[in-house]
């Protein structure tokens, strides 16, 4: 994977919007259905996960490029366990701040999280350190951005406060504080972020030439990614990987676009999204 | 061609909510004839909420509101049937706006959603609001056994001498619960209705009334007779009505015959199971969803089935 | 027969009452992704329960030592997590050196052991007081779950991908988190009580 032009921006949007953790690829949903049901629980869980997956991907990247993947794997859990651990041992034994036993369990379950090991076997252990890092920062704060919005929303309307503080609301919904309510907030920021992608990067009237441009250098990286991803759940490995088959260079400057143009339709196809063409609804 | 799919797909709405709307004409009669206008501005609420969250998020995905959609109505009259009377306004009102934004809306209309929106609006509220919604207090005081309905007293493990004198007022519906769903004689009513107009239909209800009464004798909640615990269990809150209108939603029922049955037993099974295991007085509309999400696990191992026996058939054959 | 018993009520709590992808959100992610290949359900299934019932055991048998009676939960995680990577490791030792296991199966079975489904159910048994029986039961019982919760939403994705009428901004991710939304509310109707709240 060549990324060696690619900016932290660029990692942040692609990370973050275009393939969010939680609800682009689905990955992670546990400490956010479980356990963000509250806007405190979701800080304390985000910076749980912010400090895990960076630590995990920067000493993956810098340490176990020569690992086999079997051993690789039970490290992240090892290596998460015991940035996790002591921290939430001073907070539990030397603080006065109350954790409540679902974080308790929670915190530490982050460890085990599936966003490390996809993030740490998919790009970390084939990319350069500086990469690493920029990808689990993007991504942790993809995360991170939907636990909160999500430990907010559930608190307002499953508690009545947020938080801590009361609030004076008139009713409150007692099932969005559980797994179900969450799902289906997850849903509408699904669709959410669809809309707005469709919007900024495939939008027939309001897309300017500059945004495609945008949009074809970061999915540039991004389709191979998606590909690489699903290889990771496919359970295909490297000794198994068929060769890859020698593509004819595009040469002229329609056959460049229309090259652009089938990636970027291949990606959004692969999330779930219709991509036209202008002109094709007439 | 987009056009005509939509103005067939409105059709065949209004046809098949039209069915059930005339069907459920029956226990909203039911319910103003005993609680008058404490039913009529909750099922106006839920009709509304339901009409206006539907106009509202067509309007944003760009969609045309088809008033001819009688589904909306058809929502909102259900969970108002299905709720206590005296229950507060906002809550036939969450519960219709979650069935139609939640569940109608984002799986492309009711005849296309994979679960009963109205039961899943029910089920949301139970949820929320379970003291509201299965308090029998209002109105309870000519009842027969004042504001104890059935499904507590069963939950409770109360038994109930059943005598000529207090088994039709059972089967009216003359015992605290809902406010339009425990008349059982209406109920068989609908069936036949709706045996007239979709005869398979009601193999799914058949099922599930089956299947409730077999675990009502077999595992009773209660110390009586077999007799009574399936009277008492089929007369029970909301059981009879989501047999008859929600099983047989159009979207959700398996196509084949006896996948029917057996989805429908399986609802039975779940719901009893629900009753005697789970935490909620009336959990049918939960057992529904259940239902609902086992149903393409039954059409696949259906259609495996059918695919083996054929093979073998065919083997035979040679 | 009342181990039995018990370990069958267990399996069947952890199944159904308080199935623990759809009810609890544990091992969510991967019971989607798992979802896609139905083909590997039944393997999914002995691995999640072998790694969840060795794990819960001896985490059991460790709970019984005095010393981790009154731990904090800081110390309980690392312990738990610690034995779950060595019963990992050892498992994919052998696996690889002894009976010569592809590193496609090597990659499953890793996907079946580190998950938080794995990892929560020790939490659970402690939790609950869970007797050795109920810790099997429970165990058992997880690896039930994830393929029921698998096979539910597998079965429920390829009616959404059927489905044209959905519109465009819910295909996709948007419905199937709203489809396992409702699958998760169905199962409240067994208990509505969060896990370790």
């Amino acid at each position: 994977m060549s990324n060696t032009n690619i900016s932290f921006k660029d990692m942040l949007v692609k990370g973050a919007l275009i393939f969010n953790p939680v609800l682009i690829q689905l990955v992670g949903l546990c400490p956010v259905v479980a356990a963000s049901t509250t806007l405190a629980g979701s800080v304390a869980l985000s910076v749980a996960l912010f400090v895990e997956l960076t630590a995990t991907c920067v000493i993956a990247s810098a340490l176990f490029k020569k690992v086999p993947r079997w051993v690789r794997v039970p490290l992240y859990l090892i290596i998460g366990l015991a940035l996790i651990c002591p921290i939430l041992w001073y907070i539990e034994t030397k603080t006065l701040i109350n954790i409540s036993l679902g974080m308790k369990i929670y915190i530490p379950l982050i460890a085990i999280n599936s966003v490390t090991a996809v993030h740490c076997e998919q790009f970390a252990v084939k990319n350069s350190v500086r990469h690493a890092f920029y990808d689990a920062a993007a991504v942790s704060i993809g995360a991170s951005a939907v636990m909160l919005i999500v430990g907010a929303t559930r608190e307002i309307f499953g508690s009545g406060s947020l938080a801590g503080v009361k609030l004076e609301l008139p009713v409150i919904f007692k099932g969005m504080a559980m797994p179900f309510g969450c799902l289906i907030l997850l849903g509408f920021m699904a669709a959410g972020l669809k809309a707005f992608l469709n919007y900024r990067y495939l939008g027939e009237d309001e897309a300017e030439p500059d945004d495609i441009q945008e949009a074809e250098k970061i999915l540039d990286s991004g389709v191979e990614e998606v590909e690489i991803f699903d290889e990771f759940w496919s359970e295909q490995t490297e000794e198994e990987q068929p060769e890859p088959e020698e593509k004819a260079q595009p040469e002229t400057k329609e056959e460049i676009r229309d090259s652009a143009n089938e990636d970027i339709e291949d990606f959004f196809r692969s999330i779930g999204i219709d991509y036209y063409e202008k002109g094709d609804e007439q | 061609m987009a056009n005509n799919a939509a103005k067939q797909n409105t059709v065949r709405s209004s046809r098949i909510f039209g069915d059930y709307l005339i069907m459920i004409a029956a226990p909203c009669l039911v319910a103003v004839w005993y609680y008058g206008a404490q039913f009529v501005s909750v099922a106006a609420t839920g009709v509304l909420t339901a009409l206006i969250c539907d106009f509202a998020a067509k309007a944003i995905l760009g969609k045309t509101f088809h008033l001819r959609d009688f589904s909306n109505i058809f929502i909102g009259l259900a969970i108002a049937v299905m709720l206590p009377a005296g229950i507060p306004l906002y809550v036939p009102a969450a519960a219709a706006a979650f069935a139609v934004l939640a569940v109608k809306i984002p799986f492309g209309g009711a005849l296309h959603a994979p679960f009963v929106p109205a039961a899943a609006g029910f089920a949301f509220i139970s949820v929320c609001f379970k003291e509201l919604i299965f308090d029998y207090n209002v109105a309870s005081e000519t009842k027969l056994f004042g504001a104890q309905s059935l499904g507590s007293m069963l939950s409770k493990g109360q038994s109930v001498y059943i005598s000529a004198a207090n088994v039709f007022d059972i089967i009216a519906g003359n015992v605290a619960g809902p406010m339009g769903t425990g008349c059982g004689i209406l109920m068989l009513a609908c069936c036949v209705y709706l045996f007239v107009r979709r005869k398979t239909a009601l193999l799914a209800t058949l099922g599930f009334v089956a299947a409730c009464a077999v675990c009502a004798i077999v595992s009773p909640r209660i110390n009586a007779s077999a007799f009574t615990s399936v009277v008492l269990e089929l007369s029970a809150g909301s059981l009879m009505f989501a047999g008859v209108f929600l099983l047989t939603d159009y979207a959700t029922l398996p196509h084949n015959g006896i996948n029917r049955v057996i989805y429908g037993a399986v609802c039975g099974v779940i719901c009893m199971g629900m009753r005697k295991m789970g935490v909620f007085e009336e959990p049918v509309c939960f057992a529904i969803l259940l239902a609902n999400g086992f149903r393409p696990v039954l059409d696949s191992a259906f259609k495996a089935l059918s695919s083996v026996s054929f093979k073998r058939k065919e083997a035979a054959e040679k | 027969m009342k181990i039995i018993s018990d370990l069958l009520m267990t399996a069947l709590y952890t199944v159904f009452i308080q199935n623990l992808v759809l009810s609890s959100g544990l091992g969510m992610s991967e019971a989607i992704r798992v979802s896609t290949k139905p083909g590997t359900f039944g393997k999914f299934a002995v691995m999640i329960s072998g790694f969840s019932v060795v794990t819960s055991v001896l985490c059991s048998l460790i709970d019984k030592i005095s010393f981790m009676s009154d731990v904090t939960y800081a110390v309980r995680a690392a312990v738990y997590g610690g034995i779950l990577a060595a019963v990992f490791i050892i498992t994919a030792v052998v696996a690889r050196f002894v009976f010569k296991a592809s590193p496609k199966f090597l990659g499953t079975l890793g996907i079946a052991a580190l998950n938080t489904l794995v990892l929560a159910v020790p939490y659970i048994n402690h939790s609950a007081a869970y007797s050795f029986a109920d810790s099997i039961g429970s165990g058992i019982g997880a690896g039930i779950a994830f393929v029921l919760a698998a096979a539910l939403i597998s079965r429920g994705s390829a009616i959404l991908a059927e489905n044209e009428s959905i519109p465009e901004v819910f295909k996709g991710t948007p419905a199937m988190f709203l489809y396992v939304a409702m699958l998760s509310l169905a199962f409240t109707g067994f208990s509505d009580v969060n896990l370790f709240a």
